[in-house]
């Protein structure tokens, strides 16, 4: 197959007078893992939807391989694996009743003996899936998007649920994937798991594509501060009144460039990156009277980039702002 | 060859929910039973006739009954909870037919059937001196006619909504009407005549009445065609209805 494994052309959607998508472009070539970011309501799922072929684009063309995902739909489905966020397969199954029940669905399934080994379901193969945990439960679907080694896969928060060593496991195995010239949209929140398997990142929001490039690309264009990340102790003490006037001591000193967040006593603080040395930042805080616990420097990443482009943390809901009138 | 192995699954699958959701085997098995066992203290099933006992009008009425609310609530919910948690729209990722995954479903429920008929008819005769008097076989082919006939309607009810509460509503204001009309316990025949009428052509009265009249009374093909052809274009009418109106997944 010389076509791209996914090639997205101009699509715009709309749900009635809101646009959703708007121009997206979007190509990945076989063996490559896109990753697809974005906070909720960006557009990620509608996208993905139109990208299946369960939506049709208000204009634009979307292209599988070569065939359309709507009109070809039954040269195209052998070709693709899903993992769809909040699927559940029936609860009073086994594992291994589950994916032979998928298996039936396709002409050849050269993956079947060795996922369950893979991804480690052997111990639970007779299990019903209503007594799996989350973690397990996210494996038996991936194995079932997996078994006939898909050419093109699309994974919408495929470690939801799983726990670091299993995450660490389905990473390896999406590695691995990718090596044998399978190709994934990936869909995630983690960006830590963005960065680890994605060669291109796409960063969404408000229905746009807002960049698109590998990680270093994206960091040079858009992360060129450096981070650093100040812990304080005894910030019952302190309070926020006190974290309020050393955040304004930070603002008047010419390295910094911003204050990035605060949570609690943690303070993260953009710096110019000609002054961004070890040397220079403690002679700052020095001249600053502030004795950090802990001080870390590091170089732009993609939750920078993020943040650059969109205003807002990733996971803005899991990040527990200190309140303004507790002291 | 493949294909067959599919449905073979998929219709596999069917039973297997079926065998192992105890709610399903309550309602199924044991509640027709049960309703069966009081009934049978309330009124004096010996008393008349054979044939125009007590137990020759409930027994068939009650497997009629059940066969109309097993596929309304079994069937339906089904289709309800599938696509509200995105199996459906899972299937619609496989190259999967998905003509394979309703069919199985109506063959599914079709041999669910079987169980029901089995029990039913067979605890009627075993407990309750049911005489069976007709055709076993023209029975058979009405109750399969009438699960496919209710099989067809649940997927139309079931055909948009993701919200079980929201169809186990509708479900329960469809059920009322038509087991009343339904003459399912008693004759209608104090109903004024334009009620009876309604009765007549409503889905569940046919399938009650064709059953319990071969059942019961003996009754030919002759005899029940024109309650076979009723329900024959109700079964097309709520294919084509649900070929029309049944989403596989909804947008959130």
């Amino acid at each position: 197959m010389n076509h791209p494994a996914l090639v997205a052309k101009q699509i715009c959607k709309s749900f009635g007078s809101k646009l959703v998508l708007d121009k997206v472009n979007l190509r990945i070539e076989a063996g490559e893992c896109v990753s697809l970011i974005g906070a909720n309501g960006a557009g990620k799922t509608t996208l993905c939807e139109t990208l299946q072929g369960f939506l049709l684009p208000d204009s634009g063309e979307v292209c599988i391989f070569g065939y359309s995902p709507r009109k070809q739909r039954s040269k195209v489905l052998p070709l693709l694996g899903v993992v769809l966020q909040d699927t559940v397969l029936y609860k009073r199954y086994t594992v291994l009743e589950t994916l032979e029940l998928f298996k039936s669905f396709y002409k050849d399934t050269p993956g079947f003996d060795d996922i369950m080994e893979k991804l480690q379901l052997d111990k639970v193969k007779h299990k019903y899936l209503m007594h799996l945990s989350g973690g397990q439960r996210q494996k038996v679907y991936l194995a079932c998007a997996l078994i006939h080694r898909p050419k093109l896969l699309f994974l919408d928060e495929p470690s939801t649920g799983l726990d670091p060593e299993s995450r660490q496991v389905m990473w390896q195995m999406i590695q691995e994937l990718k090596q044998l010239d399978c190709s994934v949209l990936l869909t995630t929140h983690y960006l830590e798991e963005a960065e680890y398997l994605a060669d291109t990142l796409a960063i969404i929001d408000q229905g746009k594509i807002l960049a698109l490039g590998p990680l270093q690309d994206l960091v040079g264009r858009y992360a060129q501060y450096t981070t650093l990340s100040l812990v304080f102790d005894d910030h019952h003490r302190r309070g926020p009144a006190v974290m309020d006037e050393m955040i304004g001591k930070l603002l008047e000193r010419k390295e910094v460039v911003k204050i990035k967040s605060q949570v609690r006593h943690r303070l993260e603080v953009y710096l110019q990156p000609s002054s961004a040395s070890l040397g220079e930042v403690s002679v700052m805080l020095e001249a600053l009277d502030m004795k950090p616990c802990s001080l870390q420097l590091r170089r732009g990443s993609l939750e920078d980039v993020y943040m650059h482009l969109t205003g807002k943390l990733p996971v803005v809901d899991e990040v527990p702002f200190f309140p303004k009138d507790q002291t | 060859m493949k294909m067959m192995k599919m449905f073979y699954l998929l219709v596999l699958c069917r039973l297997r929910e079926f065998r192992r959701e105890p709610s399903a085997i309550f309602f199924v098995v044991f509640f027709p039973l049960v309703l069966m066992t009081v009934i049978y203290f309330i009124f004096d099933f010996s008393a008349g006739d054979k044939g125009d006992r007590v137990i020759d009008f409930i027994v068939p009425g009650l497997l009629a009954f059940s066969i109309f609310t097993t596929c309304l609530f079994g069937l339906g919910m089904t289709f309800v909870t599938h696509r509200r948690e995105q199996l459906l729209k899972r299937y619609l990722m496989t190259p999967m037919p998905t003509f394979v995954y309703i069919l199985s479903h109506l063959v599914g429920r079709q041999l669910i059937m079987l169980v029901e008929m089995v029990v039913i008819m067979g605890c009627a005769m075993v407990l309750f001196d049911f005489s069976f008097k007709g055709s076993i076989w023209l029975f058979l082919v009405l109750c399969s006619l009438g699960t496919a006939m209710m099989s067809f309607f649940a997927l139309v009810l079931a055909s948009r909504t993701i919200q079980t509460s929201f169809y186990n509503g509708l479900a329960n204001l469809i059920l009322l009407p038509l087991m009343l009309l339904g003459e399912v316990w008693r004759p209608l025949e104090n109903l004024p005549y334009w009620l009876q009428m309604v009765s007549e052509y409503s889905p569940l009265t046919p399938l009650v009445t064709s059953v319990r009249d071969v059942a019961s009374s003996g009754a030919t093909v002759t005899d029940v065609l024109p309650r076979i052809v009723i329900m024959a274009v109700y079964t097309v009418v709520f294919a084509l209805l649900g070929h029309r109106l049944f989403v596989w997944y909804s947008h959130k």
